[in-house]
């Protein structure tokens, strides 16, 4: 589904020039759950950011099925982040000026759909995730466990093919994040593809697959028979 | 994103941040008002000066005899033909001057006086001396011959005629309110020679003087009007080339001639407002009414103009138009020449132009006639153009601070605008996570800013005309005929400054849609 090829990234701190990406090649499968791992500063997060087109490498190529992704407009890569990744966050990152509901319409908002229609869709997801009780909640009055839900409602808004997940559990107590990996377990069984960073070894073996980033290169990938 | 949900997005981002959001738009809403009260303002104020260097007024010059002048709150001056016929000017010397000279087209008397339909004691009546109650003792009456010539009193030491007349060769003038073609006098039917005769009868019987009674002295014939629908109106004391001079037209019966002002003709002309406010049922041509305790024949009705009296703003078609008394000269049969002083005499161009030359040609002729410096001329036009100089160097200042108003509210827009994308780098971030494009981000921050601007724009409008009359009030003293509010320049000001106001939220706007979408969703 993905082919990333030589994907570098530097990030120009003043005078300090930080290569956090060195030349990454990689391969995710439709229905894979890629957990990514290493140590801080190697890189993860870089590239969850740029599978998700959040931002452009300064070298490589990125391959989206048939597409070349660094030859798209940014509307039409907005169009493809909006309808086909779906991003989870360790902050949750809800909008507080929003209750619950209006949190997971946005992608909707964006994708053009219509109220009466995007409320029931968010209506839907929010109730499939157990929050049927805390529709008109906002963020602030929900527990973190609870945000963590919405958040993967409103990632699932428009139906993606590709979860990206930057270290969901990391803000939650044990059993609250072992929840959440249930739901993003029961997404991939349902065929979604989930790239989840997390530092933590324990849930490094929950997925299918696990690649180890150290100094901005693929140190081991469990994955590759090769 | 539909343009709908981004404006719902707008308000609740807003919303948000209330107070700091309102005091914003109060700022552009002031910002907007004083712009759009100027424009209007300025504008009105272009068409009043327009409006004005076409009044008749303006076209005038206005001759008055040096060192003759009299303060209008003075009581008049008891005439004197042995210290002020030198420089007294006289109806006389306006067909003199009009001969000597070849750009001025009119020559005139035009004086003010507040018209009563009231008796005196009723409170509403401000003739002098007249003010008591019933009874006055007939030597009042004599002594202050002008009384209930109001304002113009102080201008005329003559009495209108037919008023009090003034003991001349002991006959009597009165013209018993018969109106026009009747200057004779009607001897021992004058209530007033009646009681005269009585008193001195009575003084010669050494009897008890009698008790004047004012209830007689105010009897009027059957067909007299007393009762009016107005306590009191406007009137101008005019000679005949007014109505010339200020292009006023009869639509009904006639204006008076130099002959009805020079026998004492009651007569009155009547504005066609005046016309309607007086004579409801209409039928005023003909009609015989009592003014200032005199009778008047009403001679015509004046076809409706635009025209307001520059001095105070009323319009002249409210206004009422009587024989001017100076210009009498035949008193009961006897004609009268000794140069009866007019106050003021009024000359007019038809062409504005030749304002200046007709100046020169006038002061030549009345230095000729009275001697060097005996009179003064002046120009209201050129006052007026003075008034409008400095008046237009003040709207010059006002019109900036105005401006700036909406400067600094639209500063403090941007400001707002560009502290809240700081604010929001995060959910910038994550909206473009979320699908948002550089261009829908820059969009929502733009709708934000300019539903702040068109929140203000629309209260700044409302009240715009409150600031307008404020303006108005404060920087046109004298009223004028542009006292409406001019909506459309009203409208397309405040426009204008929401469109001004609209642009400082476009780089905020920019500056969000460039916010790196890696780097926002990392800050905190």
């Amino acid at each position: 589904m993905i082919t990333l090829e030589g994907i570098s990234k530097s990030y120009d701190l003043g005078s300090v020039q930080i290569s956090a990406l060195k030349g990454i090649d990689l391969t995710i499968d439709r229905g894979e759950f890629i957990t990514v791992m290493g140590p801080s500063g190697s890189g993860k997060s870089t590239l969850l950011h740029i599978l998700g087109i959040l931002d452009t490498p300064d070298g490589g190529t990125y391959r989206l099925e048939d597409h070349d992704l660094m030859t798209l407009s940014d509307k039409e890569l907005s169009r493809i982040r909006n309808q086909h990744f779906g991003f989870v966050f360790q902050s949750f990152n809800l909008f507080n000026e929003f209750n619950a509901l209006e949190n997971v319409m946005f992608p909707l908002m964006y994708a053009g759909i219509r109220g009466s229609e995007r409320r029931e869709r968010a209506q839907t997801l929010l109730s499939q995730l157990g929050l049927d009780h805390r529709l008109y909640h906002y963020p602030n009055m929900l527990s973190g466990g609870e945000q963590q839900r919405v958040a993967i409602a409103r990632a699932l808004a428009n139906d993606p093919t590709l979860i990206l997940a930057d270290e969901p559990t990391g803000n939650l107590p044990s059993d609250k994040g072992e929840e959440i990996l249930q739901i993003l377990d029961g997404l991939n069984r349902d065929g979604v593809t989930v790239v989840m960073v997390t530092h933590d070894d324990v849930l490094g073996r929950r997925g299918s697959r696990c690649v180890r980033l150290r100094d901005g290169l693929v140190e081991s990938d469990t994955g590759r028979a090769a | 994103m539909r343009p709908i949900d981004r404006l719902l997005v707008s308000i609740r981002h807003i919303r948000g941040r209330l107070v700091e959001s309102i005091l914003v738009v109060l700022a552009t809403a002031v910002g907007v008002a004083l712009v759009a009260s100027m424009a209007a303002f300025i504008r009105s104020y272009d068409e009043q000066t327009e409006y004005l260097l076409s009044h008749p007024a303006y076209r005038e010059l206005i001759v008055e005899a040096v060192g003759n002048e009299t303060e209008l709150d003075e009581p008049a001056v008891e005439y004197d033909p042995d210290t002020t016929s030198e420089t007294a000017l006289g109806y006389d010397d306006i067909q003199v001057a009009l001969d000597n000279t070849t750009l001025v087209n009119y020559g005139y008397l035009a004086d003010r006086e507040e018209l009563s339909t009231q008796l005196p004691g009723s409170g509403r009546f401000s003739g002098r001396g007249m003010g008591g109650g019933g009874t006055v003792a007939p030597s009042d009456l004599s002594k202050d011959p002008a009384a209930g010539a109001g304002e113009a009193g102080g201008e005329l030491p003559f009495p209108p005629p037919g008023a009090f007349p003034p003991p001349i060769d002991g006959a009597d003038i009165a013209d018993d309110g018969t109106g026009r073609g009747d200057g004779t006098g009607s001897g021992g039917s004058n209530p007033f020679s009646a009681f005269r005769e009585q008193r001195e009868a009575a003084a010669a019987a050494g009897e008890e003087l009698p008790e004047f009674n004012l209830d007689q002295f105010f009897q009027v014939d059957d067909d007299v009007l007393t009762e009016l629908p107005l306590e009191s109106f406007p009137g101008r004391r005019v000679s005949a080339e007014f109505f010339q001079a200020y292009g006023l037209d009869v639509a009904e019966g006639s204006e008076f001639t130099n002959e009805d002002l020079e026998s004492g003709n009651q007569v009155i002309v009547l504005g066609s407002a005046l016309t309607e406010a007086l004579f409801p049922d209409g039928d005023a041509v003909g009609t015989r009414i009592r003014l200032n305790l005199q009778t008047y024949t009403v001679l015509g009705v004046l076809s409706p103009t635009t025209l307001t009296d520059t001095e105070t703003g009323a319009s002249y078609n409210d206004v009422a138009y009587v024989p001017n008394a100076a210009a009498q000269i035949n008193f009961g049969g006897r004609v009268i020449r000794m140069g009866r002083p007019a106050g003021t005499l009024r000359f007019a161009v038809d062409d504005s132009a030749n304002l200046d030359l007709a100046t020169t040609e006038l002061q030549v002729h009345f230095d000729a006639e009275f001697g060097d410096g005996s009179v003064r001329i002046t120009a209201p036009l050129e006052e007026l153009q003075a008034e409008r100089e400095k008046l237009s160097q003040i709207l010059s200042v006002v019109l900036f601070l105005a401006a700036a108003g909406l400067f600094i509210a639209s500063i403090n827009l941007f400001n707002l605008m560009l502290m809240r994308v700081i604010k929001r780098t995060k959910g910038i971030g994550i909206t473009r996570a979320l699908g948002a494009t550089r261009n829908e981000v820059a969009r929502q921050f733009l709708n934000e800013s300019a539903f702040m601007s068109l929140t203000g724009a629309v209260i700044g409008f409302a009240v715009s005309p409150l600031v307008y009359r404020l303006l108005q009030s404060a920087l046109i003293a004298e009223v004028s005929n542009v006292t409406v509010v001019n909506w459309l320049f009203l409208f397309v000001g405040a426009l204008g400054a929401f469109l001004f106001s609209l642009i400082f939220g476009v780089y905020p706007a920019r500056q969000a849609g460039r916010i790196d979408a890696a780097l926002a969703i990392r800050s905190e």
